[in-house]
């Protein structure tokens, strides 16, 4: 009887399932949740693109204005997140994409292909800036 | 008194019964935007930006470049594409994140709508840009 109620106890204390506080990020898991905040920042920066293409239809005040934007640190530092962000969710997307056809599911393969896709980001985010600021 | 038998009641529960469809045209607006946006990245990068950056270049010769590649009519074309499939795919993804982390019913409904009307708004203002753009150019 007593042992029964320790082992209840015990069973109350037990953690539930994945409770993001307790869990260990695994390269996996952090590039899931990576793949989502890249795309709700690239879902916002669409509506700077937008903005840009009704400036250049309009010219003008309202394409002076937003080169004013596209061309000061702020909209530098947008910019660069967002180009780092599209080429992340660009190449973690295509890994989704293998996984929805069943390849790559293994945890060696999903580790290998994660840390190929945070390489490719860095290797062509920094080459797309180097084009745009070479003389 | 009820009628129903235990399978009839069991399929009126569980699975929302639909979502192959939402998760089809993600991936079938993943793989347009792929394409896509690989061409537009390399189309991007022949404008001579760095010369705009570096205010080698008058706004105005920035402008007349632009409009120069948007009047080919493969440039517009693609880039009405793009968009299309860049606004179409960031709502379904928003839909998706806005129903797991959004537990209030009613905000939940009300913010994928919000989604919707914005994305399809943008999408329109781009797509007339873009055309005016052409035709101006």
């Amino acid at each position: 009887m007593s042992e029964q109620k320790s082992e209840k106890i015990k069973l109350k204390e037990r953690p539930l399932s994945p409770h993001l506080t307790i869990y260990k990020p695994q390269i996996t898991s952090v590039l899931s949740i990576t793949h989502r905040a890249t795309g709700v920042f690239l879902f916002l920066g669409a509506f700077i693109f937008v903005w840009e293409l009704s400036a250049f239809a309009r010219g003008g005040d309202a394409f002076e204005c937003y080169m004013g934007f596209a061309t000061s640190w702020l909209g530098i530092f947008i910019a660069f997140f967002w180009v780092l962000s599209l080429f992340y969710h660009l190449f973690n997307g295509i890994r989704h994409i293998f996984w929805d056809m069943g390849l790559g599911f293994d945890i060696k393969t999903a580790a290998l292909s994660g840390a190929l896709v945070v390489i490719a980001t860095v290797i062509t985010t920094i080459y797309f800036f180097y084009l745009f600021y070479k003389a | 008194m009820n009628f129903k038998t235990s399978l009839k009641r069991a399929k009126g529960l569980g699975s929302a019964k639909e979502g192959t469809k939402h998760w089809l045209a993600q991936r079938v607006s993943a793989v347009a935007l792929i394409i896509l946006v690989i061409w537009m990245i390399s189309a991007f990068l022949q404008f001579p930006v760095a010369d705009i950056y570096g205010g080698g270049l008058s706004l105005l010769k920035t402008r007349e470049i632009a409009m120069e590649w948007i009047s080919h009519p493969l440039n517009s074309l693609l880039c009405i594409f793009l968009l299309i499939a860049m606004f179409y795919h960031g709502a379904l993804g928003m839909r998706v994140i806005l129903e797991d982390y959004v537990h209030n019913e009613l905000t939940k409904v009300l913010s994928i709508i919000a989604v919707n009307i914005l994305s399809f708004a943008a999408a329109v203002i781009g797509i007339f840009s873009v055309l005016s753009s052409f035709l101006n150019g």
